[in-house]
């Protein structure tokens, strides 16, 4: 708050000082004269001469620049401000003779881009002015058409009178006073007619839709013609430098989104949209928050496969036998496996949502089994999976059941195959394995199923004992190796 | 508004593609927008490059005054009035860019 206004105490405001006052008007005197001094004035262009009046004395106007003209003075501005910033083997005689003509570097870059836009606009047709002369005309006009409208339609009118109706009608009807409410209702008919007529009056719809005119600028005569500005600058452009060009997107861009960028790409440079191709692609997305960019950012993109796994089995061993919707075996065409044959196992994972890795192809097409079946669907082990027996069945041993004959000695329950999924995934009795580690294992017997890794919390379990109540575990004890036929 | 009858020492005044602005003994006038621009260089004390001469923005000293006008945009600025210590100061610059100085720099 200013003190002067304080009366209690009363002290003189210091914006109202003498020197202050002074100094704000001769500041302020100063601006209004620098700004009018500098006022753009447009000399030159196809429709300049409209200001000018006929006659002799009437100077000539003169005409935009062609392209060579254009080129010519881009080569030398460009080779001026070489000069100027001490490139080397640059001619700094350039850079004055720029001073001397233009008045400085900024001078000299101010006359070029005039010198564009004149010839943008001889190819738009019209100029930058007459644009917007036309849109502040427009705008003029429905500040003064508008009270004048509004008064001859009555269009407020009808609104109040509308509204004080409204209000007197519901205050009948809360009364029960009907045949003043038929009354009110008649009247509202009256009055709405009115305003219908008003709403569809044709001047009034000419006003309006010049309205519309004046806050979009896309539409109507001034949209038009900012539309042929826009096409004359780039064409301007693209006849002193090559314009446009296609975007290279990344695979998982938007359609939507990398065309939409690249109607925007035709308005840059060739050179610039080169260069950005020779980077890795860009991704371009519709994103409804803050819009963002990473120079150089690769977009990596991450697919669910199939997990891959090497086995190495006897040659006479055809594994392939066990293929199946979860599995699959495929012979590794490189990989030898010192005498044994070496395969790739993939696991599939078998769901009907969205994400899935995916059903081994091949059985799929071929086998019997159906994937959809709900046992399938679960994705659950065979029923013939080696399990833990329950602790009841099989209390927990001493240490020196860590034989591979005492593990045996609670076999675990074996259920019949419930489904032809299970079937199909039972290892054949003629068909040694062996383990990932690469080591080969015992044949596993029809009646005794596959033992799981030692690593599986299931196989430590089953041996509780460990290394430490074993003074020599056996081998097939440490590395999970289904125990021997007995 | 007229005329002052009486004409400061320290007034500079500039002019950014038709809009003017100026600073006399401390008092900014003319484009809003120009004389935002400056004020806000003045609180943070930036340091304007004004043709080739790095100043610090200042609302006190027409030094750091002219470096204020010409923040919003030194490419496009024109430089209408100011006084003589200023004009000097330029020129003296300008006058340091002769042909054996750029051959040195290409050097």
């Amino acid at each position: 708050m200013c003190r002067a206004c304080d009366d209690a105490n009363p002290r003189r405001c210091p914006s109202s000082s003498g020197p202050l006052r002074s100094a704000r008007d001769r500041s302020a005197y100063a601006a209004k004269k620098a700004a009018g001094l500098t006022k753009p004035r447009r000399k030159h262009g196809p429709t300049a001469g409209h200001d000018v009046k006929g006659g002799l004395d009437a100077p000539a106007v003169k005409q935009p620049p062609t392209v060579e003209e254009l080129n010519a003075m881009i080569a030398e501005v460009q080779h001026a401000y070489q000069g100027s910033v001490g490139v080397p083997e640059s001619d700094p005689e350039a850079y004055f003779a720029m001073i001397e003509k233009y008045g400085s570097r900024e001078g000299a870059v101010v006359a070029l881009g005039t010198a564009i836009a004149e010839r943008a606009e001889m190819h738009a047709g019209v100029t930058a002015d007459e644009v917007e002369a036309l849109q502040q005309a427009n705008i003029e006009r429905i500040k003064t058409e508008t009270p004048e409208m509004t008064k001859r339609l009555r269009i407020d009118e009808t609104r109040v009178e509308i509204a004080r109706n409204h209000a007197a009608l519901e205050e009948a009807r809360r009364a029960g006073d009907e045949t003043r409410a038929a009354e009110l209702t008649a009247k509202y008919w009256e009055l709405a007619r009115v305003r219908d007529a008003a709403w569809k009056d044709p001047q009034y719809l000419e006003l309006k839709e010049l309205q519309n005119q004046a806050q979009n600028y896309r539409k109507g005569p001034v949209g038009d013609k900012l539309r042929s500005l826009a096409d004359g600058y780039q064409k301007t452009l693209a006849e002193v430098r090559p314009m446009g060009g296609d975007m290279a997107f990344h695979e998982r861009s938007t359609k939507k989104a990398a065309a939409s960028f690249n109607v925007a790409a035709q308005f840059y440079p060739s050179d610039w949209i080169d260069a950005s191709n020779s980077r890795p692609p860009a991704i371009a997305k519709i994103v409804k928050s803050r819009a963002h960019y990473f120079e150089g950012a690769t977009q990596t993109t991450k697919k669910r496969k199939p997990v891959e796994t090497l086995y190495f089995a006897s040659a006479d061993v055809d594994l392939s036998e066990d293929n199946g919707v979860y599995r699959e075996y495929i012979p590794h065409p490189e990989k030898d496996g010192y005498g044994d044959r070496a395969w790739i196992r993939k696991d599939y994972d078998v769901h009907t949502k969205s994400g899935s890795w995916g059903t081994n192809p091949a059985a799929a097409a071929g086998s019997s089994t159906n994937p959809a079946s709900p046992s399938a669907r679960s994705g659950a082990a065979p029923s013939t999976a080696w399990r833990p027996s329950p602790p009841s069945a099989s209390p927990r041993s001493p240490p020196t059941r860590t034989t591979p004959a005492s593990s045996t000695a609670t076999p675990p329950p074996v259920s019949p195959p419930t489904n032809s999924a299970t079937a199909s995934s039972q290892p054949s009795p003629a068909s040694p394995r062996s383990n990932t580690n690469g080591g080969t294992a015992a044949p596993p017997s029809p009646t005794a199923p596959r033992r799981p890794r030692s690593t599986s919390p299931v196989a430590r379990r089953a041996s509780p004992a460990g290394p430490t109540a074993s003074p020599s575990p056996t081998p097939a004890a440490t590395t999970g190796a289904p125990p021997p036929r007995s | 508004m007229g005329r002052p009858a009486k004409l400061s020492a320290r007034l500079i005044s500039v002019s950014v593609d038709g809009k003017g602005a100026a600073w006399c003994d401390g008092e900014f006038s003319g484009d809003p927008e120009i004389i935002e621009y400056a004020r806000r260089c003045i609180l943070f004390n930036t340091e304007i490059d004004v043709m080739g001469i790095p100043m610090v923005a200042d609302n006190v000293d027409m030094f750091g005054a002219l470096a204020a006008l010409y923040a919003f945009s030194p490419g496009r600025t024109i430089l209408i009035e100011a006084p003589e210590r200023i004009r000097a100061l330029l020129d003296e610059e300008d006058e340091s860019d002769t042909p054996e100085d750029l051959d040195l720099w290409s050097a």
